[in-house]
This record gives structure tokens, sequence and C-alpha cells, in this order.
């Protein structure tokens, strides 16, 4: 099993499916890929889509998560959309693995905790 | 006055409004109680001796199908909401065969039961455009905070629809609603336990105040 960690740069110029596709190439291999920001609501649902289409017997689909900034107030939005602004992406991390080596990943607002089957 | 006649006039309409049929999908991850809330409705509406029944059961992904019930009819106030009910399959991100064998079936029969669950789920995803409206059935007695929930609930604010998250399994000890509310504050929570026909027509309030 490898990590591997890709920068915003690595798949910010992607078609959403090109994009889907590598994350997807790398997940499938048996690898764990992370990389800054976020998918878009709508990529996700098609990587999860893409992801299930796959399932054999030696691929069982994906364990995906994002750890960001969840705040929920006026004020954190409002930086959120001026980070986005200016960085032309989301906060955070995303971390999206084979769930044959996932068995879960725990999610709070300021911590991701990944366990292993 | 001017403000006020508009207003008077509505409310007479009113009585006789009706909301034309509307498509509203039962969704949410596996296990959370969808296929039960929807019995539920359906026979609040059609009776206890309608035939129209989804089938239930404690193994995940038991709906492996997007079903209807169509031309339902809620009433209330002189108000009547039209809509079609989907009770759709659980939304997951994986499906392993080997879950199935260690809740206790046969290896083949795990096969076509996950190969069914995952053609399930992807038409339960298709199936998000053609919604009107969305009660989102979670197992409040779980962790809400899931990327499952959060990809969900995201894509449907994304595509205008219109959503109700239902706190289900209220019955249960380790029921935690407040948790809910806390991860998804900008949203309607309507406690329920539909296995108990609890918090039922609270949810119906809630119907005609979002949907209507």
């Amino acid at each position: 099993m490898g990590v591997q960690v890709l920068s915003y740069g690595a798949i910010k110029d992607m078609e959403s499916e090109e994009r889907i596709k590598k994350i997807l190439s790398i997940v499938k291999k048996g690898d764990i890929v992370m990389f800054e920001g976020k998918l878009h609501a709508d990529e996700e649902l098609q990587l999860t889509t893409k992801a299930l289409e796959s399932v054999s017997g030696k691929f069982s689909g994906i364990e995906i998560a994002h750890l960001g900034d969840e705040s929920k107030n006026f004020v954190s939005r409002l930086k959120q959309h001026v980070v986005k602004l200016l960085n032309g992406h989301a906060p955070g991390i995303t971390v999206v693995g084979p769930s044959k080596l996932i068995k879960d990943i725990k999610m709070d607002p300021n911590n991701l905790e990944i366990l292993f089957k | 006055m001017a403000k006020l006649f508009p207003r008077a006039l509505k409310n007479l309409f009113s009585i006789f409004k009706k909301k034309k049929n509307l498509t509203l999908g039962v969704y949410g991850p596996p296990n959370a109680g969808k296929s039960t809330l929807a019995n539920v409705i359906i026979k609040d509406i059609l009776g206890d001796t309608t035939d129209v029944e989804f089938s239930t059961s404690s193994l995940a992904h038991e709906t492996r199908s997007i079903e209807k019930a169509e031309k339902l009819e809620l009433k209330k106030d002189g108000k009547s909401l039209d809509f079609t009910l989907l009770d759709t399959p659980g939304i997951a991100t994986k499906i392993d065969y080997e879950d199935f064998v260690k809740k206790g079936l046969k290896k083949q029969d795990a096969k076509v039961r996950a190969k069914e669950a995952t053609q399930g789920v992807i038409e339960s995803i298709k199936w998000l455009d053609n919604v009107d409206a969305v009660l989102i059935v979670l197992d409040s007695t779980l962790n809400p905070y899931s990327q499952v929930n959060i990809t969900l609930i995201g894509n449907l604010v994304a595509k205008n629809k219109k959503v109700i998250i239902v706190a289900n399994k209220t019955d249960l000890k380790s029921s935690n609603v407040e948790k809910i509310k806390l991860v998804f504050p900008d949203y309607t929570i309507v406690p329920v336990s539909a296995q108990k026909r609890k918090g039922i027509d609270e949810l119906y309030e809630k119907l005609f105040e979002e949907f209507f």
C-alpha cells in the first residue's frame, strides 16, 4: 500500500472527468490518494458512481473524506469565500482510498482518523 | 393597506390551494430506516390495508432499486399536497459482497446481492435530478458527520432541491438528534421514530411548510 499526495496544481487544470479518472486509477491500484482542496459536490457523486461501476471481487469501492474549515458562522464562510476567490480552490485536504484497505474514516470538523482493516 | 390586501387574497385562495404532483425522494445512507418511514407515510395516506408496501430488513441494501408510490395526497387545513413518493437504495461509496457473507448469506447469493445493491446506488444517484424535494433520513444513533451525508446534501443544495432532514430511530437510547443539528445547522431537522410512529405528524407539518 502506498500513499500518493497530489498538490492542487497537479489536478487543477484537469477536466472533471480526467480528475476523477486520475484519482480512481490510483485508488484502484490499492493506494491512498491525498490532495489539496476538495472536489465539487457533483464530482464527488461522479467519483462514487465511477467507483461503484468498477466494483468487482478485488475492488469494493472507496472511502472518501474531506478535512477543511467547515465552520458554519457567517464570518468563517466569508473568509472561506475570499480564500476560494484568491486561491481558486477550497481550503483543506481530501483523502480517498480503497475500501478493501480502509475500514472506515472517522470524521469530525477538526480531525480525520483512518482505520485500516 | 396595499400590502394587506394581497395577503388576505392569498389566504382566501389558500383554502382551495392544491400543490400539483411533487416528486418526493426518500434518500439517505443504508439502514437509516428509509423504507420504514416511506411505509408509514403510505399507510397514513392509503390506510393499513393497502397493498403498497416497501420491503424492509435489518440487512443493509434491502432496497436495491427505486420504488414508487404514486398519486399520494396529504391534506391539512384545506391544503392538499399531491406527490409521488420514491423509496431509494441507500447511498454508499462501497459495497463488498463479503459483508453480506458475514451476515450469513451464501457466497453466490452475496455476490448477486452486492451487484444489485451497486446498481441500485448508481440508479439512486441518477434519480437525484428527477426529484423536486427530498427527505434525507439519517440514523440518529450514528455519527452524522460522514462524507456521504455531506456530499448528498451538498449535491441537493447545488441542484436547488428542497431538503428536510429526518433524524430517525429516536426511540433508541443512543439517539443523538442534537449532533445532527450541530452538523447541519442550516436545515430543517425533524426527530422521528418511524418504527414507533413518533414525530410523523410533525414531519407532515414541515412537509407543508417547506414543500407546499
